[in-house]
């Protein structure tokens, strides 16, 4: 139990903290802007590290957990070196830490506030609780933990995709995804020691769930944090994010990756710091190392650098090469893998799955009943409007705020930049739909990967209508904040 | 001067006090409508959550376990008793401790479905995925699935929950539907495990029975249900009229009292085949709010329907305090329920246990003609009748091992034992409160999957629910099954922090065996099926153990009348009345009361109105304990002369709202599952129109085939219910095919062990999306 306490402190709390510090002292981030991408890019510590030990893996397969810890160890702490003086400053700043999140809004009553927050927090408590303490019981959770304790169980990546069945056990899995998710349980399974009960595994979900929380907030901080909390709270509120973050799914962490990336794009479209576009590639990089779809950040990013008139031609180009490069660096290994084994770099498709008799394509379309045009319609493409029991009211909240704050959208670099990520994304959704291809809309949980994009642009709209109803404390205007 | 200024200056005063009480009333006003506008701020980002809330209602309902650190261990395979004893509703996992028991580690298997097996099943197996299986999903020759099996070694096949379309769709449909290619070993939860066989051995089939709810028996196996497009009433009906459909009554929970005893009347109308149930759910004995299970479920009434309003009345005394309870219809096709007709009335009697006579007995609500027995004379009725009560139910035994081993409620505890049985035995594991009410019960354990061939020892681990004071273990056995039990004790097992280190100082011997023994050698000898009986009661049981009036009584169809008994001792009974037309016939039923028997005598006066063209009446009590000395005396059926019985006025207000909200919404309403919530994956418009009911008498110490035809154009899902023969009887519904018909026809043949000793098994099919589909020639056939 020490030994497993032990390893969340160091999964969790202390890389985190040295890779922020490596990165601020690399970027020259200081204050408020250190705090701020400190807050955003919180995450990617335990995902650096899990990238690392399956480098690690590739190079030097078949050792003993310990060296590997070992190795890993000695990387942190020359990272932790490198970044000491920026991690000393981490103490001094956190009191703007804290008034950053404790903050509120001139014009918003304590009541609201208070209510807010608590309501917001009790939600995350909530879900923490399930998905710390429920054993993970559905499908793909299992899947996951199961690929990561083979890992342990080989010492070896060697056979990951497992498109050719598992020696051993038979395990097959025809599976696209990089190994993002498994390799950090793979590491909280080797710091206790263990190819067998291990309940640290299901900490990486609470965990980005926490991260991806804080992203949000930090990211709309700037519309006052009124907005902030009613985008965590509008993020939460979808049922299938419940669901996801209860289970132990993996949408959580690979929504923190892909929500980061563009928060750290949109800051580079307004303020034109080399870091934030650093930032921005690393994020993107974790997006494509999380899981498949976060591919659709290249096509999308390149979207948003099309329009981006504001800054020349030149720089463009040189940003879209800089984030192909490094995202590609870090996460575009499983992809060329992928289309050497399957002939295509994403394909979720089983091999077996249209031979002979199988018929699978039918079975998919009528147990996902997406059967006619119309279904297809509504029930796919348009399912965030009319799956109200999956997705909660966001997408009617972020039609509300197209509506009653498109200035708003329009004067804000982040709000923007969502705003068109959201609508490239919808084009895809569109293009797919008349080429003919289920590829999206089968499936809703692919749907979450613009859900807290759209939460936060969603949350401008809210506040609106919550400021519209709350009283103004006396001799302040409800709308002095904004 | 001072008279001068001070009156001004009063006038000034006042006037300042006056605006300052308005201004601190207009202040306070603002302030309040502010907060009250602050709060319909917070209550608007609030609704925001209802949805998700919805699904976490699941999770908090049984919050204590999220203060279990075994629970928070438990991720993996050491754990799997203790996940699949929390998740026993889970039908994903709890097929895999038979996976755990089934044959060698080595052995290979061929899955249907990878996540739980993989993770879980520590077992080698080669998954419907892998791509060494496409030439055999190109073929349609069962020989080449057989080969295939042969040459990889694989002895046991494993089929999940819905099939999937490489098995429904694939040559592997053949090798699982056919006894000589692979044996049904194993099933929960709709999974199943198959041993392959490598023999080429006779298979001799023998037909089933079919029973209708009605009554009626026949011996052609072969029907045929039709589900068209739309709602019920555009079915088409195919096979007999007797065949009810399922209606349920918008579930209007009617509070009651555990200290109460009480009585529904009313009346029912139209035409066809009727029954009308009461129900109660335990309070708080499952995962998830939509699926507690039934504590107790009582016959009002069956029978046939008339347009003359049937009066009918029963009484009832509830298990729990909470819980509620609800009224559900069950009609024939076709049938016709008058619903201006239908009223229930329910009033509060209290009781008063002190002398059990009848004049002690209070009635609350006015109504004196139930119980005023006064006016009747007991020594001078002419057609007293006395009845042998206590005869055994033959065809079940229970035992209640030990009654009252005191236990600490949010405690984890251990049972241990050594048995020694030739057949399924199952055991429940009933909590009782601290005055001996039971408040929820452990879902039966089959013990076969318990115990451990060689040493006979088994173990069954679980938590107690909060306010649990004592806990009772029983054993039922089925017909042709011995159960030698020699050994039973109850150890404090790990729950929480403490329970866990004091597990381990008790392993180490320094605390020594923690807990109750109650080691007490039992031999419960062989049962025969030879006796069995099968006594119709609606379509469930309610034993261990019940007796039958011998004595027929005669009756006039439309008359009211009366029946009144002593009875004394313990557990719970019913008292039900058996109609029968000229010819013997069994025309239906009615539950005159359900309650609690007392140590004290107590006096039932109990009144029925005997349907159209009945003849006959017989009465029937069953009751629940072995314990005690039950007695029955002075049963006397009355013909009322001078009481009318009346059915609406009687309704004390309370009920009165309650059954007014019954009347208002619509019972037509299909019954429709909430199955699309349960599971993220189906989709949102999965609906479930009804389903027609067909019911065969299957055991599950036998394994059934079942062949059939299905046409149409959806997804859809054939399930197996089947209702045990417990006390508290609780129906297990399986999946036993589902699949894409997509425009044609398709010939199905699963196997099915019933999952537990049942008393009937119900056929029902569910379309999910699609149109309309067909299911004919469904055979049902026992394999020797």
């Amino acid at each position: 139990m020490v030994l497993e306490i032990l390893s969340l402190l160091v999964v969790y709390a202390i890389v985190p903290i040295v890779i922020s510090g490596a990165l601020a002292r690399a970027f020259r981030y200081s204050g408020e802007r250190a705090m701020e991408a400190a807050v955003l890019s919180f995450g990617f510590g335990p995902m650096a590290a899990g990238w690392l030990l399956e480098w690690m893996f590739r190079i030097a397969p078949h050792q003993t957990a310990a060296s590997y810890v070992a190795v890993l160890s000695a990387v942190i702490l020359v990272l932790a070196l490198y970044g000491r003086g920026k991690i000393a400053a981490l103490g001094p700043s956190l009191p703007l830490l804290w008034r950053a999140f404790a903050a509120r809004d001139a014009g918003v009553p304590r009541t609201v506030h208070i209510g807010l927050v608590a309501l917001v927090l009790c939600v995350i408590g909530f879900l923490l609780l399930q998905g710390l303490v429920d054993p993970l019981v559905e499908n793909d959770p299992l899947k996951h933990a199961n690929v990561a304790r083979m890992v342990v169980r080989d010492m070896s990546v060697e056979h990951y995709p497992y498109a050719v069945a598992d020696p051993i056990t038979g395990y097959y899995a025809a599976a696209v995804h990089p190994m993002g998710f498994h390799m950090i349980q793979v590491w909280l399974r080797l710091l206790s020691g263990s190819a067998g009960e291990v309940w640290t595994i299901k900490t990486v979900t609470p965990f980005y769930l926490l991260c991806l929380s804080a992203a949000i907030f930090v990211a709309m901080r700037k519309f006052g944090t009124l907005t902030a909390w009613l985008a965590v709270a509008i993020f939460l509120a979808a049922p299938l994010i419940a669901n996801v973050a209860r289970i132990n799914h993996i949408d959580i962490f690979r929504l923190y990756f892909f929500f980061a990336a563009f928060a750290f794009l949109a800051r580079y479209l307004q303020d034109r710091l080399a870091g934030d576009l650093a930032h921005s590639a690393i994020g993107a990089g974790m997006a494509l190392y999380a899981h498949a779809a976060g591919i659709l950040f290249v096509p999308l990013a390149i979207g948003v650098f099309a329009v981006a008139f504001a800054i020349p031609l030149k720089q463009r180009i040189i940003a879209v090469c800089v984030i192909l490069a490094v995202a590609g660096l870090i996460g575009g290994r499983q992809y060329v893998v992928n289309y050497q084994l399957y002939g295509s770099p994403v394909t979720s498709k089983e091999l077996v799955w249209d031979e002979g008799y199988v018929q699978g394509s039918l079975h998919t379309e009528y147990t996902r009943n997406i059967i006619t045009p119309y279904d297809k319609v509504v029930h796919g493409a348009l399912r965030g409007f009319t799956q109200l029991n999956r997705f909660g009211f966001t997408y009617w909240l972020f039609v509300l705020t197209l509506i009653i704050g498109w200035r708003k959208i329009l004067a804000d670099r982040t709000a923007a930049t969502f705003t068109l990520v959201i609508g490239g994304f919808g084009a895809g959704v569109l293009l797919s739909m008349l080429l003919g291809l289920d590829i999206i809309i089968k499936n809703p949980r692919y749907f979450l990967t613009i859900h807290p994009l759209m939460s936060a642009v969603a949350a401008i709209g809210l506040a609106a209508v919550v400021r519209l109803v709350m009283a103004s404390p006396r001799g302040e205007p409800a709308e002095a904040a904004t | 001067m001072s008279d001068g200024n001070e009156t001004p200056g009063r006038g000034e005063r006042v006037a300042r006090r006056v605006k300052a009480a308005i201004g601190a009333t207009i202040g306070f006003a603002r302030r309040y409508i502010g907060t009250g506008r602050n709060l319909a701020a917070v209550a608007l980002v609030a609704a925001l959550f209802f949805a998700p809330g919805y699904y976490w209602l699941g999770g908090l309902y049984k919050v204590e376990r999220y203060v279990d650190f075994d629970y928070l261990t438990a991720s993996d395979l050491g754990k799997i008793d203790l996940i699949v004893s929390r998740y026993r509703d889970d039908p994903y996992l709890g097929i895999i401790p038979k996976v755990l028991k089934t044959g060698p580690e080595n052995a290979r298997w061929l899955i249907f479905r990878e996540a739980e097996f993989a993770y879980y099943g520590n077992r080698p197996f080669i998954a419907h995925t892998d791509p060494r299986l496409i030439p055999l999903y190109r073929s349609d020759k069962v020989e080449d699935a057989v080969a295939f099996l042969n040459e990889n070694a694989i002895d046991y096949i494993f089929v999940p929950y819905r099939h999937p379309p490489t098995l429904y769709n694939t040559v592997f449909k053949d090798i699982i539907g056919d006894p000589r290619y692979a044996t049904l070993t194993a099933s929960s939860g709709s999974f199943q495990i198959f041993k392959v066989n490598r023999d080429d051995r006779e298979i001799v089939y023998a037909p089933v029975v079919r029973r209708t709810i009605a009554g009626v028996e026949g011996d052609d196996a072969d029907s045929s249900l039709v589900m068209s497009e739309d709602d019920g009433a555009k079915w088409q009906h195919v096979g007999e009229e007797l065949d009810c459909r399922v209606y349920k009554l918008p579930e209007e929970q009617f509070p009651v009292q555990a200290d109460y005893a009480y009585r529904i009347q009313g009346s029912l109308a139209g035409s066809g085949d009727a029954r009308l149930r009461l129900y109660q759910y335990e309070p708080d004995a499952a995962d998830r709010f939509w699926s507690r299970p039934i504590a107790h479920e009582q016959l009002v009434w069956s029978g046939r329907l008339s347009q003359q309003p049937l009066p009918f009345s029963s009484q009832f005394e509830p298990d729990f305090e909470k819980g509620g309870f609800y009224f559900r219809v069950e009609v024939s096709p076709g049938a016709k329920l008058d619903l201006s007709q239908f009223n229930i009335g329910a009033e509060e009697i209290r009781r008063d246990d002190a002398t059990g006579d009848p004049e002690d007995w209070n009635i609350v609500n006015g109504d004196d003609a139930i119980l005023s027995s006064e006016k009747y004379d007991f020594a001078t009725g002419a057609q007293q009748q006395s009845v042998i009560w206590g005869m055994r139910r033959p065809h079940t035994q229970a035992k209640y091992v030990n009654l009252d081993i005191p236990v600490a409620g949010n405690a984890g505890y251990e049972v241990r034992g050594t048995a020694q049985i030739d057949g399924p035995v199952y055991m429940v594991v009933l909590f009782l409160d601290d005055e001996g009410e039971p408040i929820s019960r452990l879902k039966d354990a089959n013990l076969s999957d318990l115990i451990d061939p060689e040493t006979g020892q088994f173990s069954l681990r679980f938590s107690t629910p909060g306010k649990t004071r004592y806990i009772s273990v029983r054993y039922t056995v089925p017909p042709n099954t011995r159960l030698e039990l020699t050994e039973n004790q109850v150890h404090r097992a790990g729950g929480g922090v403490t329970g866990r280190i004091g597990a381990l100082f008790g392993n180490l011997g320094l605390l020594g065996a923690s807990g109750a023994t109650m080691s007490e050698p039992v031999v419960v000898a062989n049962t025969t099926s030879d006796a069995y009986r099968e006594l119709f009661v609606g379509d469930r049981l309610f034993d261990a153990y019940k007796a039958m009036g011998d004595t027929v009584f005669r009756v006039e169809p439309g008359q009211d009348y009366r029946v009144r008994f002593k009875a004394s001792g313990q557990g719970r009974a019913s008292m039900i009345a058996i109609f029968r037309d000229d010819n013997g016939n069994l025309l239906g039923t009615t539950g005159l009361w359900h309650g609690r028997l007392r140590p004290q005598t107590r006096h039932l006066n109990l009144r029925y109105s005997a349907p159209s063209n009945v003849r006959f009446v017989h009465y029937y009590l069953q009751f629940s304990t072995e314990n005690g000395d039950v007695s029955v005396a002075d049963l006397r059926h009355d013909r009322m002369q001078l009481e009318q019985v009346v059915a609406d006025d009687l309704i004390s207000s309370i009920d009165r709202i309650a059954i007014e909200n019954v009347r208002r919404k619509n019972p037509y309403k299909p019954w429709k599952m909430m199955e699309d919530n349960l599971y993220v994956g189906p989709t949102k418009s999965c609906t479930i129109t009804a389903r027609d009911y067909y019911s065969y008498h299957l055991s599950s110490s036998k394994r059934y085939l079942i062949t059939g035809t299905l046409e149409g154009d959806a997804y859809l899902s054939l399930y197996a219910t089947n209702f045990d023969a417990d006390y508290l009887p609780t129906p297990v519904r399986d999946i036993i095919w589902s699949g894409v018909v997509a425009d044609g026809r398709r010939d199905f043949s699963v196997q099915y062990i019933p999952p537990a000793e049942g008393r009937s098994t119900l056929f029902s099919l569910t379309r999910h999306g699609g149109k309309r589909i067909k299911l004919s020639n469904l055979k049902i056939r026992e394999i020797k």
